[in-house]
C-alpha cells in the first residue's frame, strides 16, 4: 500500500454513508428498476405535454369519421365517435395516474397514521386498533366499494376515497410492526428523555424512519389501484364519461376488438408497461431499501 | 414480451379480416336438430306470470306460451282469432262479446272456458295481486273502483251532496263516481287512501242509511253467460279495445285451477311458473327452466293451432351482454339473436353487410323531456330553439348507426294507420333568432342545461353529440350527466333535471299509447307540462264514432301539443337483429313479435339460396 | 392451535356483524327504491309492494328484523325476482362461480408454483427470464381483454371451446384462464420469491452437504417451506377471484352469482344485495380460517403460538 491511496481510503471511511444514499446507490445499479423509473417519468411528461400537440381534444367527435386505423391524421386512429385515440390515451394516462397516485397518497397517509399511533401507545390501545384492522381485512372491500359507487353514483372524488380506502390496511400492519421495533431504539428513549412530545417522537422520528417500506409499499399499491379502477370502469363504475382513463379505454376497446381492435393495443400496451415499470421500480426500492435482501 | 401482444393483436385482426369476405355472419348450417330452435331472450323474468308481468323479457316468454282472446298477424299485427272464433260489440263500443272456440284446453289437459279468462282479468284488478301493469285493465267497468279498493255504497236514498260532506270529513276524496254499469250506487274514491279511513268511510256511510262495502270482484263489468261467451263492459267506450287485448300480455289468462290448488295446500301461488307446474293456453309448454341460464320449451300437445307447429323444441338462452349473444350467434349457438337484444352499435356498420342482418321499424320514440318548471327551459322559444338546433338525421346516421328514423314529432307512421305530423326539422338559424327572441342572443344569459341520461353507450353517445351540437349552433355550454338507472328515474319522477331522456314504447300499436304520457294526469308525464287543452283534445279525440275521424282529431292533438314541446323527438326506434339463413317464418313487423309456431326450420335453404329476407321474399344470394 | 382456531371462530361473529350493518346501512340510504321503473306504477300498488317487504318500517326495526330472520336462515323473497327467494337465487347460481373460480384457483396454482419453480430452479438463465417475463405478463393484462381475446382465439377463429355459456366442461376453461391468469403471475413471482430465500439458508445447504440429490432436496425440505408466502397469499386470492369473477361471467355469459354484486345493487334489490353480501362473507371468511389452519399446519413456527 503505498501513501498515495491511503489518503483516499480515508476520506472514503470519514464520508459514511446513510441509509439512503446507499439505497439510491444500489438502486442505479439495478437496471430494471432505472428502465422502469425512467418510463414512468417520460410517460408522466408526456401524458401532460403530449395533448398540447396532438391537436384534437379527448371529447372531440368525428361523427362521419367513426372509426379509423392508425393514419398520418390520427397517430393511434380513431374510437367509434371519431375521438382521437392519441389524445385519449394520454388523457387516459394522466388520469390513471392520478387516480392511482391520490388514491396510494390516501392510503398512506390514513395507515401511517394509524399504524405509527398503535405502535407508539403498544399495549391495549394496539391491541384494539389493530383488533379492528383484523375484522376490516376479512370485509370484502371491493364488494363494499362497488356498493358505494352503485348506491352513490359516480364522482372521482369518491373513487379515490374508495380505492384508497381498500388499501390502508397493510399500510397500517407495515408501520406498526416497524414502530414497534424502532419504538426500543436508543434516539427514540433519547428524544423520550428530553422530553418530546408524543407527536413529535411519531412524526420526527418514528415516521421518517419508516420511510422504507411504506415507499416500496407505495409502489406496489399504485399498479394495484389502477388495474382496480379498470375493473371498475369495466362495470361502468369508474371514471365518468367523457373522461377517459385507461381502464376505461381498455375495457371499451376489448369490447370489440375483432371490429376496431386499434382501440384496444395502444391503451392496453401503455397500461402494461405502466404496470410493469412500477413493478419494476417496486421490486427495485425493496431491493435497494431492505438490506436483509441480498438478491445477488 | 409486448411483441407477442401485438403480433396476436394482429392475429386477431386478421382473422376477422377474412371473416369480412365472408358473407354471412358465421354458420350457416344450424348445429341442432331441424326441429330445434335456438334463441336469446336477454336476461331472466322478473315475472312470467301474465298477470304480474310487467317487463319486456317475460312478456316474450308469456307470448309463446299462453294465448289471448285474440292474436296478431304475424306480418301486420291484426287481430285474428285465437281463444275466441267471433266477437261483437255493441253500438256504443262498450260492450264487447266473445264467443270462444269450441274446446279450448289448457296444457294438461283441463278445459279452458270463459269463466277462465272473467277469473283472470279480475286477478289482474285484485290489489293482492300487486300486478304493476293493472292500469292496463282500468278500461274494463270498475276496473279503477276495485283496484283502488274505492268504497261501494249502494241502497243510499238521500242526498248526494250529503254524501259527498260525510266522506270528506273522513279524508280528502278525489272522486265520487256513479256506477257506469247503472246498477245504482256510487263509488267514492279517496286521494290517499288506507285501511283506517277505509273503515271510517264505511262506518260515516252506514251511518247515512247506506249499505257500503271495499270494492268487489263482482262489480266488475265482467260476465260469462255461459262456458263459451264471455261479456266484457268498458268504462267508457274504447274504440282500440281489440287492438289492446291483441298484444297486451296482461289481458292473457292464468291457469286458476293451478294457482288455487297451491294455495290450497298452503305453498306460494307464485310456485305455479316452475316447470314441474307450469300449465299454460299457447302454443308452447315450459318444459326446464335454469335460473338465468336457459329455458326449454315444447309444443302444447292441447292447443288448437297443434297442427301448424314444426318445431319440437326450443331453447331459449338469457344472455345479458349483447357482444356474447352476437358471438354464440357467430359460432352457431344462437339461431336469432332475440327480440330483447340489441346488436351492439360498433358492430352495426360491419354486420349491415352481411346477408343475415335485418331491420324492421318499432313503436318506441325516443325523446328528449323537458323540465318546463326550470328556469332556462320555461319559455317555449327556448325549447324550440334547442329543438331545431338538433340534427338528428345526423344523430342516426352517425351516432347510432341502425337505420333508425329521424323523428320531428312523437308518434310514428303507419301505427294503426296514423299519419305521421311533419314537424320542424334541423334549422339553426331559425333556432338562433328565436333563441334571441327568447332574451339569451348567442346562448348568453341562458342559465346553465343539464342533459341526464341512465348509464349506456348509446345514450352517452348521443348526449355528447347532442352537447355538441347545441354549443356550435348556439353557443350553450351544456353539461351531460350520467346516472345510474333507479338513481335516473326517481330523479325524472321528481322533477331533479332539466333535460332527461327517456324511450316510450308502445303498450298496443295505437297512437293513443303515447298521447297518454302527455295527459295533465299522468303519472308519466315528467315534464310537468300540464294543460287542460290538449286533454279535452285528446278525449274529443277518442269520442270519435269513425276510426279515420279520430286519427285526424288525434293527429290535431299533436300538433298542439308539438306546439309546446314538452320533449324534444329525436328517433323512432327501429329494431336490427341477426337471424341464421335456415330460419323461415320471421316476419318482419311494427312490435318486433315472432311467434315460434309460424317459425320453421329448412336445414337445406342455405345451400337451395332460398332464404327469406323477412318481409315476404327472398334474399338475394349473388352479391 | 385450538385456542387460536377457537379464537377465530369467535371473531367471525362480530365481523360479520360489521360487515352486514355497514353494507345494510348503504344500500338503504342510497336513493332509489327497488320498485321504481320506467312507467310509473299506482301509487298505492307501490305502497303494497313496500308493504310486503317490510320498507314502510323505520330502519332500525327493519334492521332487527332482517338480523333476525337472517339467523334463521330466511334470507327473504328476492325484490326484482319476486317469485324467488333469496336463499335459491344463490343456491342456483353459486355452483357455477364456485366452478369456474375453482378452476381459475387450480390454473393460477399449477402455472403459478410451475413457473416460480423453475425460475428460481434455474436462476437467472432464460427459462428464469422467461417464467418472470410471463409473470409480468399476467399481472398488467386484466381478465376483461384476456377473457375477449381468448374468445377471439380459441372460440371464434378455432372452434376448440363454446364462446360462452354453461353446461359441459368446455365452458369451464376459457373464463378459468382468463379469471386465474393474473393470480398465477402473482404466485409465479411469491413462489419464486420464497423458494430463493429458503435455498440460501442453512439447513438446505446442511442437505445438499450431505449429499440428498437435487430433487429430493427441492422436495423435501424446499417447497415445504417456500410454498408459505403462497399459503398466507391464498387468502386474500380466493377473495380476489369470487369478486373477479363478476366480469368474467358478465363476457362468458356463466349463469353464477357474480353478477349480483352489481346488479343487485344498481337494482335496489335490497334483499338480494344483503344475502350477497351475508353469504360471501360467510364464505370468504370461512375461506381465510382454513387458509389460517393450513399455514398453521406448514409453518411450524406459528403452531406453538
Amino acid at each position: 500500500m503505498s501513501s498515495a491511496t491511503a489518503p483516499v481510503m480515508e476520506a472514503e471511511l470519514v464520508e459514511g454513508t446513510s441509509l439512503w444514499k446507499d439505497a439510491w446507490r444500489r438502486l442505479r445499479k439495478n437496471r430494471m428498476a432505472v428502465a422502469g423509473g425512467t418510463f414512468i417519468v417520460v410517460l408522466v411528461i408526456a401524458s401532460f405535454v403530449g395533448p398540447l400537440f396532438t391537436g384534437y381534444g379527448y371529447e372531440a367527435q368525428n361523427l362521419d369519421y367513426g372509426a379509423q386505423p392508425p393514419s398520418a391524421a390520427h397517430l393511434l386512429g380513431t374510437d367509434y365517435l371519431g375521438r382521437d385515440l392519441l389524445t385519449r390515451v394520454f388523457y387516459g394516462t394522466q388520469i390513471s395516474l392520478l387516480v392511482g397516485l391520490l388514491s396510494g397518497v390516501v392510503s398512506l397517509v390514513i395507515g401511517t397514521l394509524y399504524g405509527a399511533i398503535a405502535g407508539f401507545r403498544g399495549g391495549r390501545t394496539d391491541d384494539v386498533m389493530m383488533r379492528i384492522v383484523d375484522v376490516l381485512y376479512s370485509l370484502p372491500y371491493v364488494f363494499l366499494v362497488i356498493l358505494l359507487i352503485a348506491a352513490f353514483g359516480q364522482s372521482i372524488v369518491l373513487l379515490f376515497l374508495a380505492l384508497g380506502a381498500v388499501q390502508w390496511l397493510s399500510t397500517a400492519r407495515i408501520v406498526r410492526g416497524q414502530v414497534l421495533s424502532l419504538k426500543e431504539k436508543e434516539f427514540v428513549q433519547a428524544a423520550r428523555a428530553v422530553g418530546t412530545r408524543p407527536a413529535g417522537i411519531i412524526l420526527r422520528h418514528l415516521i421518517p424512519n419508516t420511510l422504507g417500506p411504506i415507499v416500496v409499499y407505495f409502489s406496489l399499491t399504485v399498479p394495484s389501484v389502477i388495474l382496480q379502477e379498470a375493473f371498475l370502469s369495466y362495470l361502468g363504475l369508474g371514471v365518468q364519461a367523457p373522461r377517459p382513463s385507461l381502464g376505461a379505454l381498455i375495457s371499451q376497446g376489448a369490447a370489440h376488438m375483432d371490429v376496431y381492435p386499434w382501440e384496444l393495443v395502444s391503451p392496453a400496451l401503455v397500461m402494461a408497461a405502466l404496470l410493469f415499470s412500477l413493478n419494476f421500480l417496486g421490486d427495485g426500492l425493496r431491493d435497494a431499501l431492505d438490506p436483509q435482501m441480498k438478491r445477488g | 414480451m409486448r411483441r407477442s401482444l401485438v403480433a396476436l393483436a394482429a392475429i386477431a385482426a386478421l382473422s376477422s379480416a377474412c371473416d369480412r369476405n365472408d358473407a354471412w355472419y358465421g354458420t350457416t348450417t344450424p348445429r341442432h336438430g331441424a326441429n330445434e330452435l335456438w334463441l336469446n331472450n336477454g336476461g331472466e323474468p322478473e315475472w312470467f306470470d301474465p298477470g304480474k308481468c310487467s317487463d319486456a323479457v317475460g312478456g316474450v316468454v308469456i307470448n309463446q306460451a299462453f294465448e289471448g282472446l285474440v292474436v296478431p298477424d304475424p306480418a301486420s299485427l291484426v287481430p285474428t282469432p285465437g281463444m275466441a272464433v267471433k266477437w261483437e260489440t255493441s253500438a256504443d263500443k262498450r260492450t264487447w262479446t266473445f264467443h270462444l272456440r269450441e274446446n279450448t284446453k289448457w296444457s294438461d289437459g283441463t278445459p279452458l272456458t270463459s269463466a277462465d279468462f272473467a277469473w283472470s282479468w279480475a286477478r289482474v284488478l285484485d290489489p293482492k295481486t300487486l300486478a304493476k301493469y293493472a292500469d292496463q285493465l282500468y278500461d274494463i267497468a270498475n276496473g279503477d273502483a276495485y283496484h283502488q279498493r274505492a268504497i261501494h255504497v249502494t241502497a243510499y236514498n238521500r242526498e248526494a251532496s250529503a254524501l259527498a260532506d260525510a266522506m270528506a270529513a273522513v279524508a280528502k276524496v278525489d272522486k265520487i263516481k256513479p256506477d257506469p254499469l247503472g246498477k245504482g250506487g256510487v263509488f267514492v274514491f279517496f286521494a290517499e287512501p288506507s285501511d283506517e279511513i277505509r273503515t271510517k268511510a264505511m262506518a260515516a256511510a252506514k251511518a247515512l242509511g247506506a249499505t257500503a262495502a271495499v270494492t268487489g270482484p263482482d262489480a266488475l263489468g265482467l260476465s260469462t253467460p255461459d262456458e263459451r261467451t264471455f261479456v266484457v263492459t268498458l268504462e267508457v267506450p274504447v274504440p282500440y279495445f281489440l287492438i289492446k287485448i291483441n298484444t297486451q300480455y296482461t289481458f292473457y289468462p292464468a291457469p286458476k285451477h293451478v294457482i288455487q290448488r297451491l294455495e290450497a295446500s298452503g305453498k306460494s301461488s307464485d310456485l305455479w311458473t316452475r316447470p314441474e307446474n307450469f300449465v299454460s293456453n299457447g302454443a308452447f309448454v315450459l318444459k326446464e327452466h335454469r335460473f338465468r341460464h336457459y329455458m326449454i320449451f315444447e309444443p302444447n300437445p292441447h292447443y288448437w293451432d297443434r297442427a301448424s307447429i314444426t318445431l319440437d323444441r326450443v331453447k331459449l338462452l338469457e344472455i345479458e351482454s349483447y357482444v356474447t349473444a352476437l358471438q354464440m350467434y357467430k359460432a352457431g349457438e344462437l339461431d336469432y339473436i332475440g327480440e330483447n337484444t340489441s346488436l351492439p352499435s360498433e358492430y352495426s356498420v360491419f354486420l349491415r353487410r352481411k346477408k343475415d342482418h335485418r331491420f324492421t321499424g318499432f313503436t318506441t320514440t325516443y325523446w328528449y323531456w323537458f323540465n318546463t318548471n326550470d328556469p332556462a327551459l320555461k319559455d317555449k322559444r327556448v325549447r324550440h330553439a334547442l329543438n331545431l338546433a338538433t340534427d338528428k338525421q345526423r344523430i342516426v346516421d352517425a351516432v347510432t348507426k341502425q337505420f333508425q328514423i329521424p323523428a320531428s314529432s312523437y308518434i310514428q307512421e303507419g301505427i294503426a294507420g296514423y299519419k305521421k305530423i311533419p314537424g320542424e326539422t334541423f334549422d339553426p338559424e331559425k333556432a338562433r333568432t328565436l333563441l334571441a327572441e327568447a332574451g339569451y342572443p348567442g346562448g348568453k344569459g341562458l342559465p346553465p342545461v343539464t342533459i341526464s341520461y341512465n348509464t349506456s353507450e348509446t345514450h352517452k353517445a348521443i348526449a355528447e353529440a347532442i352537447q355538441e351540437m347545441w354549443r356550435k349552433e348556439l353557443g350553450i355550454d351544456a353539461q351531460i350527466r350520467n346516472e345510474e338507472w333507479k338513481v335516473f328515474l326517481k330523479n325524472l319522477e321528481q322533477g331533479n333535471f332539466q333535460v332527461g331522456r327517456l324511450g316510450w314504447t308502445a303498450d298496443y300499436p295505437d297512437p293513443y299509447t303515447f298521447f297518454s304520457v302527455f295527459l295533465s294526469t299522468s303519472n308519466n308525464n315528467h315534464s310537468d307540462w300540464k294543460d287542460r287543452k290538449f286533454d279535452e283534445l285528446v278525449d274529443f279525440a277518442n269520442a270519435a264514432e269513425d276510426p279515420e275521424e279520430r286519427l285526424v282529431r288525434l293527429a290535431k292533438a299533436e300538433e298542439y301539443l308539438l306546439d309546446a314541446m314538452p320533449a324534444m323527438p329525436i328517433y323512432f326506434y327501429t329494431r336490427s337483429y341477426v337471424v341464421k339463413p335456415y330460419v323461415k317464418g320471421l316476419r318482419n313487423n311494427f312490435q318486433d313479435r315472432h311467434p315460434w309456431k309460424a317459425i320453421h326450420i329448412d336445414p337445406d335453404a342455405f345451400a337451395k339460396g332460398e332464404v327469406e329476407d323477412g318481409n315476404g321474399g327472398f334474399v338475394d344470394m349473388g352479391k | 392451535m385450538r385456542r387460536f382456531l377457537l379464537r377465530r371462530v369467535l371473531s367471525l361473529i362480530p365481523t360479520m356483524l360489521v360487515i352486514v350493518t355497514i353494507a345494510f346501512v348503504l344500500v338503504r340510504v342510497a336513493p332509489g327504491g327497488p320498485f321504481d321503473s320506467e312507467k310509473a306504477i299506482p301509487p298505492e300498488v307501490k305502497a303494497d309492494l313496500e308493504k310486503k317487504y317490510g320498507l314502510d318500517q323505520s330502519i332500525p326495526v327493519q334492521y332487527l328484523s332482517f338480523l333476525k330472520n337472517a339467523i334463521r336462515g330466511d334470507l327473504g323473497i328476492s325484490m326484482k325476482y319476486q317469485g324467488r327467494t333469496v336463499n335459491e337465487i344463490i343456491a342456483d347460481g353459486f355452483p357455477a362461480t364456485l366452478a369456474v373460480g375453482s378452476f381459475a384457483l387450480i390454473w393460477a396454482l399449477l402455472i403459478g408454483i410451475s413457473a416460480g419453480v423453475i425460475g428460481a430452479v434455474r436462476q437467472n438463465t432464460a427459462w428464469d427470464y422467461g417464467a418472470m417475463g410471463f409473470a409480468m405478463l399476467g399481472i398488467s393484462i386484466p381478465s376483461f381483454v384476456l377473457g375477449p381475446l381468448l374468445v377471439l382465439v380459441f372460440a371464434l377463429t378455432f372452434f376448440w371451446f363454446p364462446p360462452a355459456g354453461w353446461g359441459t366442461w368446455r365452458h369451464l376453461v376459457l373464463p378459468g384462464v382468463a379469471l386465474g391468469t393474473v393470480y398465477a403471475a402473482y404466485v409465479a413471482r411469491l413462489t419464486r420469491g420464497g423458494l430463493l430465500e429458503i435455498v440460501r439458508q442453512d439447513f438446505v445447504r446442511t442437505a445438499r452437504a450431505k449429499g440428498l440429490s437435487e430433487r429430493i432436496v427441492i422436495w423435501r425440505h424446499v417447497l415445504k417451506g417456500g410454498l408459505l408466502p403462497v399459503v398466507s397469499f391464498l387468502g386474500p386470492m380466493i377473495a380476489a377471484l369470487f369478486t373477479g369473477s363478476v366480469v368474467v361471467e358478465k363476457i362468458f355469459a356463466t349463469p353464477g352469482t357474480g353478477s349480483y354484486f352489481v346488479d343487485s345493487a344498481l337494482n335496489r334489490d335490497l334483499t338480494l344485495t344483503m344475502g350477497m353480501v351475508v353469504f360471501y362473507s360467510a364464505f370468504l371468511l370461512l375461506a381465510n380460517l382454513a387458509v389460517d389452519i393450513a399455514y398453521g399446519f406448514l409453518d411450524p413456527r406459528v403452531r406453538h403460538e
